[in-house]
């Protein structure tokens, strides 16, 4: 939306806005969560994350146009996207922890990279239509505000993921040994706990959820491309400074907060300024004057 | 021909690289937003010579300039930065770069800007072979640089800082000036770089100057040997020439090219020519004295 | 012998972290050419009296004069310019640079101001002169390692000599005898004597081992909770019993 003026905001509008934003935060939460939480673990950005979510929304799509059950490919693309969050894990990020932080920031991007090109290549560059015949698609006009069903069922079932996701860390006991790894790995090792299981844990966990968020978002937009993960790839950094690296309710709150102000900066002020700039300054500034973001500890 | 624009592009990126190699290798900041650089350099000469006629000899120097001048910018940023922050500043640095050429029209939005005109010498069109020669000289010329700069006090002052920032200072070294020079130096040779890249394709876009690029330099220089001479060289080398050597694999090109991206990086994370590593030891054995590092 | 002029002093100076004072209102002057050791018990605020003083820390409230011009609030590097050279309690060498690049970095000191760096370091005075003194601290074995090579002991050694390549008129030793054998204090402590009887350096002196604290200074401060409870000679500050309560505990000084 490009206005040469201001807008009127009225009521409706501003319901309109904040509810594509919290469809875009979402979205972001599916990524940022599994980032904050190794960011939290490893201190290594895993960008390689968004090829977990893009695989397992082409490897989703490929079980449903085989079986037709959405449930099954929903599945696959679970027991697929753990499989390959182990991979990274011991396979790429394990044996290079001791070396300068740039090589696995290499690494991760690379293997990124390459996942999406193996994507195309098995696949074919162009997008793919993800159809699924459960996923109803009328919208109703409550009070000037637009709503799409499948609008709904996104938000609904990725927050009650998310829910899920945060119960598991705030009130297990293998929640509260994760986030005692986070703080200090040598502590946890002296009380006993292991370290090695719970960033295994930790990996599929969320994993897990990017491959259903990719699933949930490539039904959404009913089509998949290989590169999808671009657009939330790089924005969910901007994510998890702003809820503070390493906080699974800050990246929760972090990227709601940004779906909804991204959508409200754009269309106010969406011909000033280049809209991908807009998160990245938000994160430049955050870097600068507040590092620890919403929830994160000042180190 | 074929291999003389394969030589040449090595050339261009290499020069790129050894920018960030003093960035990197030499004041230990990290930049993950180099392509931005080149993209500076780049727009800033294709709008010099298409949109105000500009010679390329005048474009060139201003080219390095305008790097230069946001390398000030961004190092100024860097300063109150911590090593990961720094890092996640120069990725988003690197976003918005790329988002403000893609949006403003000057730049020439999604097609970016086209017929860009070759160097013209003593009346003579500079193409083919005679552009290499081009590139050839701005790369020694930035070898030399790269010499002076390591016998000289402001390469001392940017290696005490990579090692330790505070004792750097108790030393006299004021890390906040020499943060700034090691970001618009580097920066200026990718402006360099960006310059020579525009003239040689012809046709420059954001697209051309993304992320995914930042971490393709940026591998070609950790490859090669991070805060070593030749390091750069032969990390573009390798990135660009080694997939070449698996032709009939065109299509698979990135990938490709990613595989031995991650495989070098895991099993010598130091650089080819780095310290301790295979190649620099039996290059040490065979040639006695010479040195290939730092060092 | 010496001038008596006091080159270095401290104006009610505060250091406070949030609610921790780790300064509170020190008062404490520096004569040239003396030896001035600085005791306390842990966390009494040595360390972060050099860091002040140095310029790595900004005082909360008061100031720091040297040779009379207030140094408080300036960058470190300009306070190693003027003459205030430091060692680290944990030392921090340049790791991957030779010893003599570790020294040769500091003789660059007037280099790294103003344009004179883009000149060549590694000039035959240069190189003499950093030669010279890693000459002077006993280090020539290992002019051309990796300074990550040394040992603990000569790791120190190193600080002290790129401490001396400031061509200081104060030095600020931190701990500079702490992981070191009894024949290798007995050097260090000879090499301290030397620095101020042939150089004239003035020397501050934070140490943990009392015997060599006293052996050294001429001149003693001693701090406790950031606040300065004694001064005197050695000889003074050891009767003194409130200091002996601060290291001991009240009931061995009610004892003594």
């Amino acid at each position: 939306m490009r206005e040469e003026g201001l807008m009127e905001l009225t009521t409706s509008l501003f319901l309109q806005l904040i509810f594509q934003g919290l469809i875009m935060g979402v979205i972001y939460a599916t990524i940022a969560l599994g980032l904050t939480m190794v960011y939290g673990l490893l201190r290594i950005l895993h960008i390689a994350h968004a090829s977990v979510y893009t695989w397992g929304a082409y490897v989703a799509l490929t079980v449903y146009l085989a079986t037709h059950n959405i449930l099954l490919a929903i599945l696959a693309c679970s027991a697929v996207c753990a499989i390959l969050g182990i991979a990274i894990e011991r396979g790429l990020y394990l044996p290079m922890l001791d070396k300068p932080a740039y090589v696995p920031l290499i690494m991760s991007v690379a293997t990124y990279l390459l996942m999406c090109e193996l994507c195309a290549n098995i696949w074919g560059h162009y997008p793919l239509g993800f159809h699924v015949a459960e996923m109803p698609r009328e919208s109703y006009n409550v009070g000037g505000v637009v709503i799409g069903v499948h609008q709904l069922t996104l938000l609904a079932i990725i927050s009650g993921l998310i829910v899920v996701l945060w119960f598991i860390i705030n009130r297990t006991k293998i929640g509260l040994a994760s986030r005692a790894v986070a703080q200090d790995q040598d502590v946890a090792k002296v009380m006993g706990i292991n370290v090695r299981k719970i960033v295994d844990f930790n990996f599929i966990v969320s994993s897990v959820l990017a491959g259903i968020g990719g699933t949930l978002v490539g039904m959404y937009y009913a089509e998949l491309k290989p590169y999808m993960g671009d657009v939330v790839a790089y924005k969910a950094l901007v994510v998890i400074v702003l809820g503070g690296l390493g906080s699974v309710p800050g990246a929760i709150v972090g990227s709601l907060i940004l779906g909804i102000a991204e959508t409200f900066l754009i269309a106010f002020f969406g011909h000033l300024l280049p809209r991908e700039a807009f998160a990245f300054i938000i994160m430049i500034v955050l870097l600068l004057f507040r590092p620890q973001g919403l929830f994160g500890k000042v180190e | 021909m074929y291999y003389i624009t394969l030589m040449t592009i090595t050339l261009i990126y290499a020069i790129a690289v050894m920018g960030l190699n003093i960035t990197m290798g030499y004041a230990g900041q990290v930049n993950l937003g180099q392509a931005a650089f080149l993209g500076i350099g780049a727009f800033t000469s294709a709008i010099l010579t298409t949109r105000l006629g500009l010679s390329f000899w005048v474009a060139l120097p201003l080219s390095a300039l305008s790097a230069f001048l946001v390398g000030i910018l961004l190092g100024a940023i860097s300063i109150r930065l911590r090593y990961d922050f720094l890092a996640m500043t120069t990725i988003g640095f690197n976003f918005i770069t790329v988002a403000i050429f893609l949006y403003y029209p000057i730049f020439g939005g999604s097609f970016g800007i086209v017929g860009i005109p070759r160097p013209v010498l003593f009346g003579l069109k500079l193409r083919g072979p005679a552009y290499l020669g081009l590139v050839a000289a701005v790369f020694v010329l930035c070898v030399l640089l790269n010499l002076w700069l390591e016998r000289s006090w402001l390469g001392m002052a940017f290696e005490t800082i990579r090692e330790d920032e505070h004792a750097a200072q108790a030393v006299g070294v004021d890390v906040r000036t020499f943060k700034i020079l090691a970001f618009a130096i580097g920066a200026g040779m990718a402006g360099l770089a960006g310059s020579l890249y525009a003239h040689f394709k012809m046709c420059v876009a954001y697209s051309d100057f993304m992320f995914a690029r930042s971490i393709e330099l940026l591998s070609m220089c950790v490859l090669g040997g991070l805060g070593t001479i030749y390091g750069p060289v032969l990390g573009s080398a390798l990135i660009i020439l080694l997939p070449e050597a698996f032709r009939p694999l065109r299509a698979y090109r990135l990938i490709m090219h990613t595989a031995i991206l991650i495989l070098l990086i895991r099993f010598q994370p130091q650089g080819l020519l780095g310290r301790g590593s295979f190649l620099q030891r039996k290059l040490r054995e065979l040639l006695g004295g010479l040195r290939f590092g730092s060092q | 012998m010496a001038a008596n002029e006091v080159i270095l002093h401290t104006e009610d100076l505060c250091k406070y972290f949030g609610g921790i004072k780790a300064l509170d209102h020190v008062n404490i002057y520096v004569r040239k050419g003396e030896i001035l050791g600085i005791i306390g018990p842990n966390g009494a605020g040595k360390t972060t009296l050099f860091n002040v003083i140095t310029g790595f820390y900004r005082p909360t409230r008061g100031a720091v004069f040297f040779v009379g011009k207030k140094i408080s609030g300036l960058h470190p590097a300009k306070i190693a310019k003027m003459g205030i050279g430091r060692t680290f309690q944990i030392t921090r060498p340049f790791k991957n640079l030779t010893v003599l690049q570790n020294v040769i970095a500091a003789c660059g000191r007037d280099a790294y101001f103003g344009l004179s760096f883009l000149k060549r370091y590694r000039t035959p005075e240069v190189v003499e002169e950093a030669l010279r003194i890693i000459k002077d601290v006993g280090l020539t074995d290992y002019v051309d390692q990796p300074a990550k090579v040394l040992p603990i002991g000569h790791m120190r050694r190193l600080e002290i000599a790129r401490a001396l390549a400031l061509k200081p008129k104060l030095l600020l030793l931190d701990e500079p005898t702490a992981g070191m054998s009894a024949k290798e204090i007995e050097e260090i402590s000879e090499l301290v004597r030397r620095l101020r009887d042939e150089m004239g350096i003035t020397i501050m002196l934070v140490e943990h081992n009392m015997r060599v604290a006293m052996g050294l200074s001429d001149r003693m401060y001693v701090l406790s909770y950031g606040k300065v409870i004694a001064e005197g000679t050695p000889e003074e500050v050891r009767e003194n019993p409130l200091v002996i309560e601060a290291y001991l505990g009240r009931s061995h000084a009610a004892r003594s």
